[in-house]
């Protein structure tokens, strides 16, 4: 079970660390990088220094790996998986604002079809990515870290 | 009274139904407070404290608290001690058994040290030193009410009183008082002194501990893990830049949200319009032009402005920018601000920077007054009361009012140049370690090295945060409508007067020759005095180049500091502020003068 735990972790770290440098490399070439349901930020801000907190979630979660029950590892697990949810949170809250007031000036809020149409992908990986780190949660109540 | 960051505060706000702001990080309160607490149908009064970790002042904040003891010397003294960390309040306690104050003993944080697995005897504590002893957590009230009941029986048993109390407690746990050196400083009872040294006091605290401390097996959870990680550089750092990352991000989201989502609509179709078509005495009049639309004047004819921003109006640049822009703007950064202290990320971001600020004659806790400027200079500048000696703060002091702008101001920033925005900071925080590094070659003194107490991380507690966002929310209302309505009317007088026009031409030299921006930037400066976020308005109605927009917003953020700081720095400073004015000045030519050089090598105007 540890290494099926190890594995997916593993996995996960690698595609976040993927993910935050092709982010960070496009952004910094000021390439849009937009895919059927991924987009990549460009931007200083989110695509640089956003790009650059990816990066820092994907090498906390590979350094996690290893003994699962110690607690310094899951430490740096869920430390991971941290910077990954303040990325994932806070794109969500950016496309939850733009989706909110309405551009049309006669018009305070959107209609519920616009706003639903406002939240459709593409996503930005982190927001893509951050289901498959909630696990980390289980794996932590499984090795019994307090 | 009690070391920093044990709770004073916040047992303060319990007793008295106060609403002082406590954070969890050593060093929130600087001055002291005063509050009634009504107590079986008598008023008592109660004063709050900087926390102090001796009678021996190492700071200014320290001497606030023993000035406030030697002023009031038959005061009943609540001693407040980390439960977890007994033996170094011990040492505070028992200075002041010594210097005779009446006294009550709260062991504040009882569930931390429970939760550590460490199990202080209260009842043998009170008993050895001869004053109540009172468990308390004072973030869930939890022992306060026993604390109130208590206070009037607070003890003054003086320090033979409490050697011998030790001695006897030695026997009773038949341990043999061979030659007395078993239970106290070798000395025989009669011979114990009324005022001990230093080794002294903390040989007997030393014993007091051994008597009533036990520490349990204690595993090492995931939250002090993440602690030490945090603090680490290699691990911490990434850590920081994350943080940061989602207090900019969550500040420019949401207060793009209200401003731009909302409040431009509600102010430039329903309330600019209204106001210009009610408005008594209407376009052509002077009050029209002072408090609704200035206008201006296209094709020799005037016009009249269609946003709130340009027409300049006291009712309407002065009301959107307050409650439009920067209200929102600092409504969320008092929220994020607050989770942070209360969660403890704080001490930890001064541990991480501790290294770096040494560099500027600073160290870790100068981050305090950094992080508090930013919401607004005024509360940081007093907060430099932490930094122990005169340099620190003469060096705090100066380069927090040159270079850290405020919330309202950042809010503005974003508002008028969302792109550069960030440029403009980077290139303040630039001019910060700069100008702090060459201070710090400068200005004679010393950079005392300091241990930090890092507490644990905690769950903020919402009514606590919900309290400290309205107070801090409240204090900005107070001071930043009247200050903006009152910059407003001067600048729209003293513009219909012809004013601000001869003092352009006058300074146009300096404007145009110097910084390369446009000399009408002279009025906006005389704004930026009594509020910089208007100042940074102001000039965005001024017809330049962005990269003149940009050289003349660094230019109102580091020439001088608000009014408000302005009066801070003088009763913080005294004389030193003189000093700090001058380096303003040339600190304000050469780096906005840099950043002109830095245009002109890019070949941008």
């Amino acid at each position: 079970m540890r290494r099926v735990w190890q594995g997916y972790f593993a996995f996960l770290g690698m595609t976040v660390l993927s993910c935050g440098l092709l982010e960070f490399l496009a952004a910094a070439a000021g390439h849009q990088l937009t895919f059927p349901f991924i987009a990549f930020s460009t931007g200083a801000f989110r695509g640089l220094w956003g790009g650059l907190v990816t990066i820092f979630s994907g090498i906390f979660l590979l350094r996690g790996l290893g003994d699962f029950g110690e607690v310094h590892r899951m430490a740096k697990l869920l430390m991971g998986c941290i910077l990954l949810w303040i990325m994932a949170a806070t794109d969500i809250f950016a496309l939850i604002a733009a989706a909110v007031p309405s551009i049309d000036s006669g018009r305070w809020f959107n209609s519920g079809p616009l706003f639903l149409r406002a939240l459709a992908p593409p996503y930005t990986p982190a927001v893509i990515l951050l289901p498959f780190s909630l696990p980390v949660m289980l794996c932590l109540r499984r090795f019994g870290v307090p | 009274m009690g070391h920093p960051n044990v709770g004073k505060s916040v047992i303060f706000n319990r007793l008295t139904g106060a609403d002082v702001i406590s954070s969890n990080y050593p060093g929130t309160t600087v001055d002291y407070k005063k509050g009634l607490m009504r107590h079986k149908g008598t008023d008592i009064e109660v004063i709050d404290v900087p926390g102090t970790f001796s009678l021996e002042p190492r700071d200014k904040a320290e001497g606030v608290a023993l000035t406030m003891l030697k002023d009031n010397p038959q005061a009943r003294i609540i001693c407040v001690i980390d439960a977890s960390k007994l033996e170094r309040g011990l040492y505070l306690a028992l200075d002041l058994i010594e210097q005779g104050h009446p006294l009550v003993l709260a062991l504040n944080m009882w569930d931390i040290a429970h939760d550590k697995n460490i199990n202080v005897d209260a009842e043998k504590l009170s008993s050895l030193l001869g004053v109540p002893v009172i468990p308390t957590v004072a973030v869930s009230a939890e022992g306060l009410s026993l604390l109130m009941d208590t206070l009037l029986d607070a003890g003054t048993p003086g320090i033979a009183e409490v050697g011998k109390r030790l001695r006897l407690a030695g026997l009773m746990t038949s341990q043999a008082c061979e030659g007395c050196r078993g239970c106290l400083l070798g000395k025989a009872c009669g011979e114990i002194p009324e005022h001990l040294t230093s080794d002294e006091r903390w040989a007997m605290v030393e014993q007091i501990a051994q008597r009533t401390v036990t520490v349990g097996h204690y595993r090492h959870t995931l939250k002090d893990a993440i602690g030490d990680y945090t603090v680490k550089p290699l691990t911490g750092t990434p850590f920081a830049i994350a943080v940061l990352y989602a207090f900019w991000s969550i500040f420019s989201t949401f207060s793009g949200l209200i401003t731009d989502g909302f409040m431009v609509k509600a102010f430039d179709l329903y309330w600019l319009p209204w106001l210009q078509e009610w408005f008594p005495g209407g376009p052509g009049t002077w009050i029209y032009g002072v408090m609704v639309d200035l206008g201006h004047v296209k094709d020799g004819v005037w016009t009249a402005s269609t946003t709130c921003l340009e027409s300049f109006g006291v009712l309407t640049s002065g009301l959107y920018l307050e409650i439009g822009v920067v209200l929102p703007a600092v409504f969320i950064f008092y929220i994020m601000l607050a989770l942070l202290e209360d969660v403890g990320y704080l001490p930890r971001l001064a541990v991480l920077m501790d290294t770096f600020l040494h560099k500027i004659g600073l160290h870790g806790y100068a981050v305090v007054p950094t992080i508090l400027s930013l919401g607004c200079n005024v509360p940081g500048v007093e907060a430099t009361r932490i930094l122990e000696t005169k340099k620190q703060r003469f060096v705090m002091m100066t380069i927090l009012a040159i270079f850290i702008p405020c919330g309202a101001q950042i809010a503005i920033m974003h508002d008028v140049i969302p792109r550069y925005t960030g440029f403009v900071m980077a290139y303040l925080f630039l001019g910060y370690f700069v100008f702090g590094f060459l201070l710090n070659r400068v200005i004679p003194g010393t950079t005392p090295d300091i241990i930090m107490d890092v507490p644990v991380y905690q769950r903020p507690i919402m009514r606590d945060v919900r309290r400290k966002v309205a107070m801090r929310t409240k204090s900005f209302l107070k001071d930043a409508i009247p200050y903006v309505t009152l910059g407003i009317l001067i600048v729209n007088i003293l513009y219909s007067q012809g004013a601000i026009d001869a003092l352009a031409k006058a300074s146009a030299p300096v404007f145009e020759g110097w910084f390369g921006v446009p000399r009408q930037t002279a009025g906006p400066l005389l704004a930026a005095f009594l509020r910089k976020d208007l100042a940074i308005a102001q000039l965005s109605a001024i017809p330049m180049t962005e990269y003149q927009l940009i050289t003349a917003i660094v230019l109102v953020s580091i020439y001088f500091p608000c009014i408000g700081t302005f009066f801070m720095m003088l009763k913080e400073g005294g004389k030193a502020f003189f000093g700090s004015l001058i380096v303003l000045i040339c600190v304000a030519f050469t780096w906005v003068g840099l950043l002109r050089l830095v245009w002109n090598i890019m070949g941008v105007q």
